[in-house]
């Protein structure tokens, strides 16, 4: 049983957190960079957002406001699990509201309403590696980063070019912080991407089985590699809009409405679908 | 009769440390901004209380630390954190707890741990306590976490020794990370990419 009464707060024991926040602070200082850290053993998976969990463990206090979404859902597996363990050995005020929230834990999606200077999002990263296409050996990848080496990351986006006609990248589409490191913002999509340069608020990122840790803090340059002539493109969904709330402008889940056959949209941002629904009084 | 027994301080090592790393956390993500630990620091008696409020937040037995001529402030820090010794260029953080000419600051930034290419995280965090934070002198900030241009009124003492950290001009991602804080429990952190402009 795992509650508050037989763990330490926040599950992990001082020592852990310790080392965990330490290695935060360093990646504060040195965004985009990926600082290793001894990742610990979870009554979750590896690969199943320890990474991300560890970093929310760290730094999560009581008054902390915790929101945890799965590919914009707040009600999915892996979030509702999440959130479980985290309240149970904390108590702290889990919400779906991410205005409301202080630390959002996140796979694969950054919130639509903007985040504040006052919010962490700590997103969970499978393969937080962007090299790991080009190059198999981490020691190898690392003294890429070490020499700024990045020629084989160009190369493979000019490939994808000439075999596609566009960069096919869907999500993990690797982008450059600060001029210096050629960075994985995690599978968010390329839409998403836009979203880490120069944000309000600080970006957490965590990688549980690779055991690293690196973070983008607020007001940092981002930028999605591309090429002079072939500009970097996100998902495109003009014309489109939820047919819940009737957002426009968002990430918008594809669906085959199964009565008419016809493909139908909706919010990706459960959350925040929800938020408009109620405060424009449409129904489901 | 039996006597009370009263611990020496009332720093709660869960709640209390995980209230000064987000106040931390804050001030290094937001270069600039001064966020205060006087709350938790109070937890503590005596002149070097917010550096031990610091010290239990990021200090044990696996990293090593030095302090400037302050066997008191070591010895205490040592007995809180297990945390050891060891000479100024090898240890992880480094305690400067009196405000020091600048000669000698220089000296000390110049042959403490940078970091290496492939590790630049292994560098040091220097944290300082100045008499003040804030003050009269006009510093003008850029760089990550920093919305453009920041200008904020400090103690000349804490904008000199950014001024001598940017003068060494220790190539990116090397470079060392300054927190200082002072009596009243302000922190401002400065990350190694933050320039005095």
């Amino acid at each position: 049983m795992i509650d508050a009464k037989h763990y330490n707060f926040a599950f992990l024991d001082e020592g852990s957190k310790r080392e965990i926040r330490r290695s935060i602070l360093k990646a504060v200082a040195i965004p985009g960079y990926q600082v290793p850290f001894g990742s610990r053993e979870l009554p979750i998976g590896r690969g199943w957002g320890t990474g991300g969990i560890q970093i929310t463990l760290s730094i999560i206090g009581k008054e902390d406001i915790l929101k945890v979404i799965d590919q914009g859902n707040d009600d999915s597996v892996n979030a509702v699990n999440i959130k479980k363990l985290v309240r149970e050995c904390t108590d702290v005020e889990v919400t779906t509201d991410s205005e409301k929230a202080t630390v959002i834990q996140s796979r694969h999606r950054i919130p639509e309403i903007p985040m504040r200077n006052d919010q962490i999002l700590v997103l969970q990263v499978p393969t937080p590696e962007p090299l790991r296409i080009v190059e198999p050996k981490e020691s190898v990848t690392k003294q890429m980063h070490a020499e700024a080496e990045y020629s084989g990351m160009w190369l493979s986006l000019f490939e994808d070019l000439t075999q596609y006609g566009k960069i096919s990248i869907s999500s993990e589409y690797p982008v450059m912080v600060e001029d210096r490191y050629v960075t994985n913002p995690s599978p968010i999509p390329r839409y998403d991407n836009w979203k880490l340069n120069d944000s309000e608020t600080l970006y957490l990122f965590g990688a549980g089985r690779e055991k690293k840790i690196y973070a983008i803090p607020p007001h940092t340059k981002v930028v999605s590699m591309c090429f002079e002539d072939v500009p970097f493109e996100t998902e495109d969904f003009a014309g489109k809009c939820c047919r819940l709330c009737g957002a426009t402008g968002v990430y918008l889940d594809e669906l085959i409405d199964e009565k008419t056959g016809e493909k139908v949209y909706e919010c990706n941002d459960t959350g925040f679908c929800r938020g408009r629904r109620m405060r424009y009084g449409r129904g489901e | 009769m039996a006597e009370e027994i009263r611990s020496v301080y009332q720093f709660d090592f869960v709640h209390d440390g995980q209230k000064v790393f987000r106040e931390l956390l804050s001030a290094m993500a937001n270069p600039g901004q001064i966020r205060n630990i006087r709350t938790q620091a109070e937890k503590f008696a005596g002149e070097y209380a917010p550096f031990l409020a610091l010290g239990c937040t990021l200090l044990d037995n696996e990293e090593k630390m030095y302090v400037e001529k302050n066997p008191r402030l070591s010895s205490e820090l040592h007995s809180l954190t297990l945390c050891r010794e060891a000479d100024l260029d090898l240890a992880d953080y480094i305690f400067l707890s009196s405000e020091m000419n600048y000669g000698s600051m220089e000296q000390i930034l110049k042959n403490i741990r940078h970091g290496t290419y492939a590790d630049p995280q292994e560098s040091a965090t220097v944290i300082l306590l100045c008499s003040q934070i804030g003050g009269d002198d006009e510093m003008t900030l850029t760089g990550p976490g920093v919305n453009g241009k920041l200008t904020i009124n400090v103690y000349s003492y804490v904008k000199k020794v950014i001024q001598i950290l940017n003068g060494l001009k220790i190539e990116y991602p090397l470079g060392v990370d300054l927190v200082f804080a002072d009596g009243e429990g302000n922190l401002l952190g400065i990350p190694r990419l933050v320039q005095v402009i």
